[in-house]
């Protein structure tokens, strides 16, 4: 991928390949991505199709999307999507925010790290499903239930991955930026942020998968009516299976979008293009 | 008159070896050592002996444990952009394009955007990479990026310019062709220099003062002034032969821990006899 032309006009640069424009490279970047998730979905369409299974037990991949297609007409599906990923990006993103600026401030701290440290090791071995019949207690059965508990445990993860990502930059690093008079808020944003990046996209990464896994848990626990997770536990207690499937397939491919889309373009417009992870 | 001023400067790491263990490692200990205004330095001395310790203590990043340092009769205590740093390892930003690199120091300086454009613009020139400006440090080359770094030091115009082995990871070529640039660039600007350098001809090619470390903990064994025309420099001449010989046998000496080499501060390491035969002679 190259990035910048500011190379061509020497006389050691050839330009290769003048590339088809950007759709088209969006079109096959979205294909790279994607065929290998369709092949395991054949699979699951030969194996569901040839009987090892019960049918009932294992319905065929084409039959989960016309059962999504189905619910998503009855208008049910549309709501659950939309709640599902409310919570989801807005506790994450409330959690990589809040994790970033506290990793930030305890990977240059010394003594933010000693008074933190002890409590993040408590708090990060108990699993945030857990936690909600105590949150429920303070905050009801509410949006904020859920979105609370999965900010904390997302944030959580975000944190570890910050304050280690800090503690690993290299100190010249650090020390040119103060050299060259960064001091307080350029210093963090300028500086130990950038230098930082490479593992706080991990912490993202991992923190919005542990969204995700929180998040059914806990619209099953708060039983708040709506989103993919209550869905899947409503279709089970009247033994929709299809529908149980549908809501599975539905949160990975959210996942899935959310990763390659959001967090991946990030980082191949950071951390990439700047040369701080290498491009296989 | 004194830019650089350093008496009795004393610097150690405290090593943190578990289990509560701790030692202390004395990288500087009685280092005198003086930088008039516009002086070209040099700092030589075997390895680990306290060279890039020396400069961080100066750019006020490591604290020291006791000492005078003075720079223009101020004592210093933290980084300042009447400094400007070139390290060893580069220690480019590589998130940011060359020419921001270059504007860095500029920026947080709060200079004005066109400001900042024209003083990048013009010591990307100095140091010939104008064609580069917009790409990112990690399509350079070895050379190319200490080329930045030496920028970037110089874009803020400090008062003091600290470079720790500019050069030192360069081949022959290039190493030469920026020995040349930068007492050219010394020559015009005027600027104090502290250079740190492994390599004699280097010192003497550009300084007009080398200054001799001995092994850690480091302390100065011998200012050398090299007193030599441009040409005579830039021609290799006979003179700077002769000093270059000088050194070698100087630092050959120190590396060989030649007991009459030691400075008298540093503890015995062992009673060997001719560390006795020194003693007694004093
Ligand atoms: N961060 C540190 N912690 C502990 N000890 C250190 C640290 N940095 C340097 N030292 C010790 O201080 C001594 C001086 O190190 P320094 O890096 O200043 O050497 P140097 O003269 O620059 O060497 P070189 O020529 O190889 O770059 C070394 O012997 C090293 O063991
Ligand atoms: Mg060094």
């Amino acid at each position: 991928m190259v990035h910048s032309d500011a190379l061509v006009d020497t006389e050691a640069v050839e330009l290769i390949d003048p590339g088809k424009g950007k759709w088209v490279h969006y079109a096959l970047t979205a294909w790279e991505n994607t065929w290998p998730l369709l092949c395991l979905f054949v699979l699951w369409e030969i194996v569901a199709r040839s009987g090892i299974i019960h049918e009932a037990l294992f319905p065929t991949v084409t039959e989960v999307a016309q059962t999504i297609v189905r619910i998503f007409n009855e208008g049910i599906l549309m709501r659950d999507i939309l709640s599902s990923l409310t919570r989801v990006l807005l506790g994450g993103f409330i959690a990589c925010l809040i994790g970033t600026v506290f990793g930030l401030i305890m990977g240059t701290n010394r003594f933010a790290e000693k008074i933190i440290v002890p409590p993040l090791n408590f708090f990060l071995s108990i699993p945030g499903i857990a936690t909600f019949p105590i949150v429920i207690l303070f905050l009801g059965i509410t949006e904020t239930t859920i979105i609370v508990t999965l900010g904390f445990e997302a944030g959580l993860t975000v944190l570890v991955n910050t304050w280690m990502g800090v503690k690993s930059v290299p100190p010249n690093m650090l020390y040119a930026g103060r050299v060259l008079g960064a001091r307080g808020w350029p210093f963090f944003r300028r500086v130990l942020f950038p230098a930082a990046l490479p593992s706080i996209i991990t912490g993202y990464r991992l923190g919005f998968s542990r969204a995700w896994r929180i998040l059914v848990g806990g619209e099953l626990l708060v039983s708040i009516g709506t989103g993919l997770g209550y869905r899947i536990f409503l279709a089970q207690d009247f033994l929709q299976i299809d529908v149980m499937y549908a809501g599975v397939l539905l949160i990975g491919v959210f996942g899935f979008l959310l990763e390659r889309v959001a967090l991946r373009s990030f980082e191949v417009y950071t951390v990439q293009r700047w040369g701080m992870i290498r491009e296989l | 008159m004194t830019k650089l001023l350093v008496q009795n400067l004393d610097k150690s790491y405290i090593i943190n070896e578990g289990f509560g263990k701790r030692s202390r490692v004395h990288a500087l200990r009685g280092l005198n050592l003086e930088v008039n205004e516009g002086e070209f330095v040099t700092v030589i001395g075997p390895s680990g002996c306290g060279k890039s310790t020396f400069l961080m203590v100066v750019a006020g990043i490591h604290p020291f444990d006791s000492g005078v340092l003075l720079l223009d009769g101020r004592p210093i205590s933290e980084p300042g952009l009447d400094r400007g740093v070139v390290f060893q390892d580069f220690a480019l930003f590589s998130w940011m394009t060359v020419r921001n690199n270059v504007k860095f120091g500029l920026s947080m300086k709060g200079m004005p955007e066109e400001e900042q454009h024209r003083i990048s613009e013009h010591y990307l020139r100095l140091v010939n990479l104008q064609d580069f400006a917009d790409v990112f440090p990690h399509r350079l080359s070895g050379g190319m990026k200490q080329r930045v770094g030496i920028a970037r030091a110089m874009a803020t115009e400090p008062e003091i310019l600290l470079m720790d082995e500019p050069f030192g990871s360069l081949d022959a070529q290039t190493r030469k062709s920026l020995q040349t640039q930068l007492l050219d660039i010394w020559r015009e600007t005027k600027k104090t220099i502290v250079f740190i350098t492994h390599s004699v001809r280097e010192a003497v090619f550009l300084s007009q003062k080398v200054v001799v470390l001995s092994a850690r903990p480091g302390k100065v064994v011998e200012t050398i002034p090299i007193n030599l025309t441009y040409e005579e420099r830039v021609s290799l001449s006979g003179p700077l032969m002769e000093y270059e010989r000088r050194l070698e046998n100087l630092i050959e000496q120190q590396i060989k821990g030649d007991a009459s080499m030691r400075p008298v501060r540093q503890p015995p390491l062992a009673q060997s006899p001719d560390m006795l035969e020194h003693e007694m002679l004093d």
